[in-house]
């Protein structure tokens, strides 16, 4: 079984654990172990990064550092703690003097980073590491006909790699075609869902959110599908005051792509963190829950 | 993000002392400890 250092980040200890588990889950079945980074800290989010540049990617080198200390490849399932980290080991591996620079600090905690690792997003692993033809084989229970938009978020296609198009990936709607779902049209499927900025503004986030479901909804979705815990907390948490705010009514499902991966692999759904969702899922779902139960 | 560039022994120092202070008093690990700033 291929082995990955798992490096949840805060969200998925908190807010996401259906992610967190999810993602175990769905990976286990697809031969993938995610061994938890030991002694991992916070990646930063964008918080660190605005106080202290150097101080930033040396708390980010730490992670990449235990990483390859256990000879591992880095796989982080949040978007923003895989740019973090992302950028960091690049900016270590083409600036050896700034690699020498922050192992300096490092020293401090007797680690050193070589830039011997690869880091990856969870879906990446999935996508490209595992690949599409590989998932299909190990489909069990097929979501056919589960109409999914598949959102990317703003932070997952930046950094790409192996000059991918940016501007119009297809991994995501690929990985869930594999699974049995039929990715919809969605045009908002690259627009950032506001990120924090529900903390400063409020008003100006909440549009940003009605957006991404209007246009989920004008394309017949079932659910919205992401690959980051604050595009979830966002399209879901927020609808009732989207309601409120915009005079809607929407009830759209926001669920991982990790736990209808999962589904789709037959792992049991209170393996995969359901029964937590703000907004129901049982409208969609409950045709593929209850076969499962039989 | 553009790296701000190279830097003096003195933001060097800085960093490492700082370094230090996270992972003394927070002990880091997976932000399970409370603490205040």
């Amino acid at each position: 079984m291929k082995q990955y250092a798992y490096f949840p980040g805060c969200s998925l200890e908190k807010i996401a654990l259906s992610y967190d588990k999810s993602s175990k889950e769905s990976a286990k079945s697809l031969g993938v172990e995610l061994k938890e980074l030991e002694d991992w800290n916070c990646c930063g989010a964008t918080t660190y990064f605005h106080v202290d540049q150097l101080l930033a990617n040396t708390l980010v080198a730490r992670n990449l550092a235990i990483a390859e200390k256990a000879g591992l490849d880095l796989v982080a399932p949040c978007s923003a703690c895989y740019k973090n980290a992302f950028f960091t080991n690049k900016y270590m591996k083409e600036d050896p003097e700034l690699a020498d620079h922050i192992n300096y600090a490092l020293e401090e905690d007797d680690l050193h980073f070589n830039g011997s690792i690869n880091v990856w997003h969870l879906i990446d692993v999935f996508a490209d590491e595992i690949g599409m033809e590989a998932i299909k084989e190990k489909v069990t229970k097929p979501l056919e006909g589960l109409k999914v938009a598949a959102y990317y978020g703003c932070q997952i296609v930046r950094p790409r790699k192996n000059g991918e198009n940016v501007e119009d990936p297809h991994f995501f709607e690929d990985l869930m075609s594999a699974i049995g779902t039929q990715p919809v049209d969605f045009a908002t499927r690259l627009r950032c869902c506001g990120g924090s900025l529900i903390m400063t503004s409020r008003e100006a986030a909440l549009d940003m959110v009605q957006k991404i479901l209007q246009n989920a909804v004008d394309n017949q979705a079932d659910v919205i599908a992401t690959a980051c815990p604050l595009c979830q907390i966002n399209l879901e948490c927020y609808q009732a005051q989207v309601n409120e705010e915009f005079g809607k009514n929407y009830s759209m499902p926001v669920l991982y792509f990790t736990q209808l991966m999962g589904l789709a692999l037959g792992v049991p759904p209170k393996r995969l963190g359901f029964g937590k969702e703000f907004v129901s899922v049982m409208p969609f779902l409950s045709p593929y829950l209850a076969k499962e139960a039989k | 993000m553009n790296y701000p560039g190279k830097y003096g022994m003195d933001e060097l120092l800085i960093c490492r002392a700082l370094y230090r202070q996270c992972i003394e008093q927070f002990s880091l690990h997976s932000n399970q400890q409370e603490f205040e700033l």
